[in-house]
């Protein structure tokens, strides 16, 4: 089994304690860049040379978008922010959630390394507003950091200076957005931005805005400490290091593991989660979001962020495992009833679309479905996929299109 | 704290228009329309674009919050988990339907994914979380509120 990088201090480390985090090598990599005046663009290059992919979901290369930010920010002599997004809300997913609790100082070093690396005026730590607790945590952490002198003006009493801020955020799901988190930190409507030009170009109040995941961000002290060239040795080609898994369903022992990329679905159930539960049989398994099913015969496929055949794409990492017991309209209407509330309302196709495909998945439950609802699903989705605005649309289309490819007879054999 | 003290905290710049209506929300539980209108003018925001911004969020509100405010989880883990048998047994025992308001007393919302899966079905009673729930603890639980 892989050695574990992100979790290996999860067990000893008290998460409230500043002290502890430190015995254990925390902010040592902090220390390093500032004590050994070690050039920001070295560690820009560094991460970009160790392959790390975001870890929000759509994996863009981070060292990339850090180097977009820093172009444009010498371009137009403008400052670097920035954000890290804790506003994890992707059903079925607990990863960034579980960071806060057991390891928060490590977000604030990571933040802290990236915030040094794109010389950035100013990080910004923006959290789910639905967990007060987790916004509470990393307030404290970063009041601690002060404390210590990690952060603010002239740190560790060089010339280096950091500031962090955390807050809370507006809560739903379409904030986790990167253009729609911005739009709520600047004081607008919670809706997505227009892409182009992106959050790097032209982001936080029109400076180049870096926007990374949780996850993405304890990665960094961990590359700095490792090299980028072990870093890369790990998980398979395109799809680098380790991943936090939030395996549920019908597995043994559902919960958070920390896997390579890279790993065969097969083996993540049944290695790290025991298998599934007793007389239990495996219908399929969803990765990464709704409509992304694999079959028994899928099993082998790599969990990876590369698309080509034999690929899982991984998204956010959340691994769902259902057995025959379960009632796939049950799923259906669950996504469905997220779908209507969870979208912004900005564009028609998704405000209306998501309601209509609501009214179908009521009917899909009750065994009441038209002859016409089948069709109007393809309709829809051709609608969705083609029109709407962000992709939350074609995050709709794409459950509905995984659902019929799956289950179309079944769930239609009344007709 | 009055608004005035509240709004006094921050610098009058639209960038921190989140952090003071979340300061407001806090202490006098919603956000009055008397309220918005001196935030309105502080800020220099448009009544109809402060109003905007409030209903896109989940935990703002702008109206007075109930008595009893009943969540449940209703993401497609919890569903696994029989987070259905829960809400129908509320809906029983209070005699009300979920997502629907009661003269300002009774809210019963169904909730996205909070990232407690591991400890679903979860019900969210006026702030307590509540884990685990089956539908035999329903009765309990409530109890405790009316």
């Amino acid at each position: 089994m892989q050695e574990k990088l992100i979790t290996k201090n999860w067990d000893k480390i008290k998460p409230a304690s500043i002290e502890s985090f430190i015995n254990y090598g925390g902010y040592l990599q902090l220390k390093n860049c500032v004590y050994k005046n070690k050039k920001p663009n070295d560690i820009v290059d560094q991460i970009d040379e160790s392959g790390l992919r975001g870890r929000g979901g759509a994996g863009f290369p981070t060292g990339k978008k850090w180097k977009i930010a820093k172009q444009n920010a010498q371009k137009n002599k403008k400052d670097v922010y920035f954000i890290v997004n804790a506003d994890e809300s992707q059903p079925g997913t607990f990863k960034d959630g579980r960071v806060i609790e057991k390891n928060p100082h490590s977000i604030i070093e990571g933040a802290a390394v990236a915030s040094y690396a794109l010389e950035a005026s100013k990080v910004i730590i923006y959290v789910n507003g639905h967990h007060k607790d987790y916004y509470e945590t990393l307030k404290n952490c970063v009041n601690l950091a002060y404390e210590r002198g990690f952060l603010g003006k002239n740190i560790l009493d060089k010339n280096v200076d950091i500031e962090m801020q955390v807050v809370l955020g507006s809560g739903g799901y379409i904030f986790g957005e990167e253009t729609t988190l911005i739009n709520s930190l600047e004081g607008y409507r919670g809706e997505p931005r227009m892409k182009p030009p992106f959050p790097p170009e032209l982001g936080f109040l029109k400076n180049p805005t870096v926007v990374n995941n949780v996850e993405t961000v304890i990665n960094i002290p961990i590359i700095l400490e490792i090299g980028a060239a072990k870093y890369k040795k790990i998980g398979c080609q395109e799809s680098n290091g380790t991943k936090l898994f939030s395996v549920l369903g019908a597995v043994k022992n559902p919960g958070l593991y920390e896997a390579p990329l890279g790993i065969t679905i097969r083996d993540l159930i049944y290695d790290y989660c025991g298998g599934l539960e007793k007389s239990k049989q495996l219908d399929f398994v969803q990765v990464g979001w709704m409509g992304n099913f694999f079959t028994q015969e899928k099993l082998d496929y790599k969990l990876s962020y590369q698309k080509k055949q034999g690929n899982a794409l991984v998204g956010l990492g959340s691994v769902l495992v259902v057995d025959k017991d379960t009632d796939i309209r049950d799923l259906v209407l669950a996504w469905s009833e997220f779908f209507q509330r969870e979208s912004c309302g900005q564009c028609t196709p998704c405000r209306e679309g998501s309601y209509r495909l609501l009214n179908i998945a009521e009917r899909l439950k009750n065994k009441q479905v038209f002859e016409k609802d089948l069709q109007n699903i393809k309709d829809l989705n051709e609608v969705l996929e083609k029109t709407s605005f962000c992709p939350f649309g074609c995050f709709i289309a794409q459950c509905w299109k995984g659902v019929l490819d799956l289950k179309q007879k079944e769930l239609f054999k009344n007709l | 704290m009055t608004i005035q003290k509240i709004l006094l905290q921050f610098e009058p710049k639209r960038k921190n228009l989140l952090s003071a209506l979340h300061e407001v929300n806090k202490q006098f539980g919603y956000i009055s329309n008397q309220n918005s209108y001196k935030i309105c003018d502080y800020f220099s925001v448009s009544p109809s674009k402060l109003y905007s911004f409030i209903t896109s969020s989940d935990v703002l509100r702008d109206q007075k919050p109930p008595l009893l405010e009943i969540k449940v989880c209703s993401g497609g883990v919890c569903k696994m988990k029989g987070a259905d048998k829960v809400i129908k047994e509320i809906e029983n025992f209070l005699k009300i339907k979920a997502d629907k308001i009661y003269n300002g007393k009774v809210e019963f919302k169904k909730i996205s994914c909070l990232g407690k899966c591991l400890v679903g079905p979860v019900v969210i009673i006026n702030g307590t979380m509540y884990e685990k729930v089956n539908p035999s603890m329903v009765d309990d639980i409530l109890k405790n509120y009316i």
